[in-house]
C-alpha cells in the first residue's frame, strides 16, 4: 500500500471534480475519518480554485498535489508554477454581519484557515507557489 | 467536469414558493448555473425560493457566494435587518454541506428545514 499519493493535473475549473475524487481516494486509503476527509476535499478544492483563478488567472498550468500521512495527521502539498498568490493577505468575512452588509469574498481562504491546523505558504524557487496543508487528528478515532 | 443539474418546481403555501432542487456538486465550475437559474426565475416573478440541497454532496465557497447573491436579490429593503431571510430558505443540507453552512455562519441568516412541506408552509 503506497503511503504517498500524487496527482498532476491541469489547473482548470473542470478538473475540480477529479481533484476532489483524488483526495477522497487517497484519504480513504490512508484511513482518514469521514469528517476530516470532507474538510480536506473542501480546503484542497478552495486552494486549487485560487490557483486557477488568481494564480494562473484562468490561463491554466500545472498543479501537483501530494498527499501523505504523518502519524495521525494528513499533510497535503500543492505546488504550482503560477504567479505569486499569497492568500494570507485576503480579508476574511465578518460572520456577525447581516446578509446585506456581508461581503461574499474571502470565504475560501477563511475555510482553508479554519478547517486545517496549518496552512503554510511559500514561494517556490524560480516561479510558483507551494501550499502545505496539515490536518491533525485526522486518522483514527475522533 | 463536476456534474450539476437544477430542477425547478412551483409550490403553493401561504405564498407561491419556487423550489430549486440541485443535484450534484456546487463548485467554482458549476455555481454560475445555479446563480443564473435563480436570476431567471426571479426575473420571471419568483419572490420566494426554497433551495433543496438534499442531493448535493459537495458545496464549496463558490456555492455559498451564489446563495448569498440569490438571498441579496430577494432582500426586501427594511425587512431583513439582522433577521433571517424571509424569501430564501434551505432544505435538507447533508453531511459536510450542513457543517460548512454553520462554519460560515450562513445558519444565522438562512432558515434550514428538514421537511419539505414544513419549509414551504414557513414562507
Amino acid at each position: 500500500m503506497p503511503r504517498v499519493f500524487e496527482l498532476s493535473v491541469d489547473a482548470a475549473l473542470e478538473n475540480l471534480g477529479e481533484i476532489r475524487s483524488f483526495i477522497q481516494q487517497a484519504g480513504a486509503a490512508l484511513g482518514v475519518r469521514d469528517d476530516a476527509l470532507g474538510d480536506l476535499c473542501l480546503v484542497v478544492d478552495e486552494a486549487v480554485t485560487n490557483v486557477i483563478l488568481h494564480g494562473y488567472q484562468g490561463a491554466g498550468g500545472p498543479v501537483d498535489i501530494h498527499v501523505q500521512r504523518d502519524g495521525d495527521a494528513v499533510v497535503i502539498l500543492l505546488r504550482d508554477r503560477a504567479r505569486t498568490f499569497d492568500g494570507r493577505g485576503v480579508e476574511t468575512p465578518h460572520l456577525d454581519e447581516s446578509l446585506a452588509e456581508r461581503k461574499s469574498g474571502g470565504m475560501g481562504v477563511y475555510l482553508i484557515r479554519t478547517l486545517t491546523d496549518e496552512a503554510e505558504y511559500r514561494p517556490r524557487a524560480g516561479r510558483g507557489n507551494e501550499l502545505r496543508l496539515v490536518k491533525r487528528r485526522a486518522i483514527g478515532a475522533a | 467536469m463536476a456534474a450539476m443539474s437544477i430542477l425547478v418546481g412551483q409550490e403553493q403555501g401561504k405564498v407561491p414558493v419556487t423550489v430549486l432542487k440541485v443535484e450534484g456538486d456546487i463548485d467554482a465550475s458549476t455555481y454560475k448555473a445555479l446563480q443564473d437559474k435563480a436570476t431567471e426565475v426571479i426575473d420571471a416573478g419568483a419572490a420566494n425560493i426554497l433551495l433543496d440541497l438534499g442531493e448535493v454532496a459537495y458545496m464549496g465557497s463558490a456555492g455559498f457566494r451564489a446563495i448569498h447573491a440569490i438571498a441579496n436579490m430577494l432582500n426586501v429593503e427594511g425587512e431583513e435587518g439582522m433577521y433571517k431571510s424571509h424569501h430564501v430558505k434551505l432544505l435538507n443540507p447533508r453531511g459536510e454541506v450542513a457543517r460548512v453552512i454553520k462554519t460560515l455562519g450562513f445558519d444565522s441568516f438562512l432558515e434550514i428545514h428538514q421537511d419539505r412541506a414544513a419549509a414551504i408552509a414557513s414562507f
